[in-house]
């Protein structure tokens, strides 16, 4: 049987001071960003003209492909389409098996964790180096990534200090941030000047100039891209910008959202293989277009993996990255794949607060669409936790005043009068780790009236 | 594999009803740009390097080969100790100490300067080095990054980066880290002619 969110979340959840300690972090970066979008007049306007912006994209993003296209030729970019995540892989290993690349390395791109790209090019004989610190961190470990931009936020530095002492042959024990990011440097120059090859991912591509910008903090990206005369970037087809003024404009917010920083280190922008190499761009479908034709769904391509939702999510904070089906994980990852979770369960780990939308720069309706994926699966009695059961009694119930009074009623006694183990077995999740409150006297109507409280038509 | 064709061919029609693109002109900096650079490039771990003149740059890069460092030097009137002619591969610089290079613009919102490829002898010259120094005139300094976009106009058949600061990490515990991949300091000199 499918394990539902709840069952997955559990072993993280069982360790308090870690979830704790989990959430901070997260709401750490969450009061910087608040702090750099109190510090830009204009934010909001920002927000709406980028999702304006970005609309305009998805509803004309055949005639700018076929612009952006066009244009990366005349720059000497040399463009390919995938339809599948097979085919983009496929591109992507026949273009480094016929120049005979052994060694790629690799800056962070979340398409290639859509196609599982790297166990793919594995498998052919090509070695794969993940050179964002993190991502390395996760590589070393065969851990897979849990959050986008910060994607080994799970780990405490002793983790990452024993690790490297066992991989890299830092000191045992030591665990200072400085020594190890230091450690992973000097490993990581190495590859960088031996890779016969390198990958990156694209941040936004620049319809009108045939150019793609990479960002990057840590210049991975760059130390990749211009050592070897092999460049290769790979993009999901929505991350078409029309013009500079839009790149421009979600570039002064992507870092901002993200980690709270007025810019990432490096704005990379790529319109032309220097003199004697190669730049190929791979543009890849993979079931976007099918879901931009519901109108529903379609608004989750308007975002920018700035990962803000995920951070200011209440229930990613508390049940960690790897709590979650698809490789995405919190209000991004559900509002994309909510409709399609192995146990139906994904559109429930949201508590439907509206946090996430509340601050997505590019106003994605990242909450609503979770609501529409649980519509969706009532529609096709696909509830998960047992709601195909209860929920339209829940519903009868609810239906009618005298009904619900008299269930209340029950409940109330029935909570005065049960022992504790039973009150727990019915308690369900809920009574996992607390007791139930002691239930009320009365009910709150009956409460309201006897303090003189009045309603219409009474 | 797909071929241009086959790709869009494939695509299914988007259901967002055609939305008109809106307009980016957004406000000038509420401030004086000068002074938000240098607050923000403090702000991004940048250093505002000491000095206003070429000759003054000069000197600084002399005190750095008179300590044995390798200097890459692509500003005219700025010595360094690589002949920039003898580069024709991006792993010759992976020696260099010290990078100056030339900005052809600041950004005050980010404290970032765009560094453009033409300037360049190889394109790492500028992620490769252990430090980085940029020179850029202080009059070429403007507000935002929407500012700087519009006035460097086309980039196509380029390549070009804005760096703002030095290269860092946060990804163990948060905690942040300068000196990743890229240069581990970033020092501008704002010209004052």
């Amino acid at each position: 049987m499918a394990i539902t969110h709840a069952k997955n979340a559990a072993s993280f959840v069982n360790n308090e001071a870690r979830v704790n300690w989990h959430s901070a972090a997260l709401l750490a970066l969450r009061d910087k960003r608040d702090l750099q979008a109190k510090s830009v007049d204009e934010w909001e306007r920002m927000r709406e003209a980028a999702s304006q912006m970005k609309l305009h994209v998805l509803s004309h993003l055949p005639a700018l492909l076929e612009e952006f296209s066009a244009r990366c030729e005349s720059n000497g970019i040399i463009v390919h389409w995938a339809r599948t995540a097979m085919e983009h892989n496929a591109i992507v290993a026949d273009i480094l098996q016929q120049r005979g690349r052994k060694k790629l390395v690799k800056s962070k791109s979340m398409l290639t964790e859509e196609c599982h790209l790297v166990p793919y090019l594995e498998e052919r004989g090509i070695e794969c180096i993940e050179t964002d610190l993190g991502e390395r961190i996760l590589q070393l470990r065969g851990d897979p990534p849990s959050h986008i931009v910060v994607p080994a936020i799970h780990l405490k530095k002793e983790e990452i200090g024993e690790l490297f002492h066992e991989r890299l042959g830092t000191e045992d024990g030591a665990s200072d941030p400085t020594y190890l990011t230091q450690a992973a440097r000097e490993s990581l120059r190495d590859d960088f000047l031996t890779a016969d090859a390198a990958m990156t991912g694209v941040n936004m591509a620049i319809a009108s100039e045939g150019a793609f910008v990479v960002c990057t903090n840590e210049g991975n990206a760059d130390m990749g891209a211009h050592l070897p005369d092999l460049h290769i970037a790979v993009m999901g087809m929505e991350k078409i910008v029309p013009d500079t003024a839009s790149a421009a404009l979600l570039m002064r917010m992507l870092a901002r959202s993200a980690v709270g920083q007025p810019s990432t280190s490096y704005n990379s922008i790529f319109a032309a293989p220097r003199p004697g190499t190669e730049i190929h761009l791979v543009i890849v479908d993979n079931g976007r277009s099918r879901r931009m034709s519901d109108r529903r769904h379609a608004e989750i391509y308007k975002c920018i993996r700035c990962g803000a939702c995920i951070n200011t999510c209440p229930v990613y904070r508390r049940s960690g990255g790897h709590s979650y089906d698809y490789f995405i994980p919190g209000p991004i990852g559900l509002a994309i794949s909510g409709d399609n979770s192995e146990a139906n369960s994904e559109a429930w780990a949201c508590t439907l607060c509206g946090s996430c939308s509340a601050i997505c720069p590019v106003k994605v309706p990242l909450y609503q669409t979770i609501a529409y994926h649980r519509e969706q699966l009532a529609h096709h009695k696909h509830l998960p936790y047992g709601k195909n059961t209860y929920m339209p009694l829940v519903g009868m119930v609810m239906k009618s005043p005298r009904r619900m009074a008299l269930a209340m009623w029950l409940a109330r006694l029935g909570m005065r009068l049960s022992p504790k183990p039973l009150l727990h077995r019915l308690g369900g999740g809920w009574t996992k780790s607390r007791d139930l409150p002691p239930p009320p006297r009365e009910s709150f109507e009956a409460w309201y009236r006897k303090h003189g409280g009045v309603s219409d038509g009474h | 594999m797909a071929t241009r064709a086959e790709f869009f061919a494939g695509l299914s029609p988007c259901a967002i009803e055609p939305v008109a693109m809106p307009s980016l002109d957004f406000s000038a900096l509420d401030a004086p740009v000068l002074q938000v650079f240098r607050q923000m490039l403090a702000a991004v771990g940048g250093i505002a390097g000491a000095g206003s003149t070429l000759p003054e740059v000069d000197q600084f890069a002399r005190s750095l080969l008179d300590g044995g460092s390798h200097v890459l030097s692509l500003v005219d009137g700025v010595t360094g100790s690589i002949d920039t002619s003898t580069v024709h591969s991006p792993r010759q610089l992976a020696h260099v100490d010290y990078t100056i290079a030339p900005a052809r613009l600041g950004v005050a919102e980010n404290g970032s300067v765009w560094i453009d490829g033409r300037d360049l002898p190889q394109r790492s010259a500028v992620f490769i080095c252990e430090h980085l120094l940029v020179t850029c005139h202080a009059a070429s300094v403007v507000g935002t990054l929407s500012d700087a976009m519009r006035q460097l106009g086309s980039v196509a058949g380029n390549w070009g980066a804005f760096i703002s600061g030095p290269s860092k990490t946060a990804d163990i515990e948060q905690s942040l880290v300068i000196g990743a991949h890229g240069a581990r300091s970033c020092t501008v000199f704002l010209l004052a002619d």
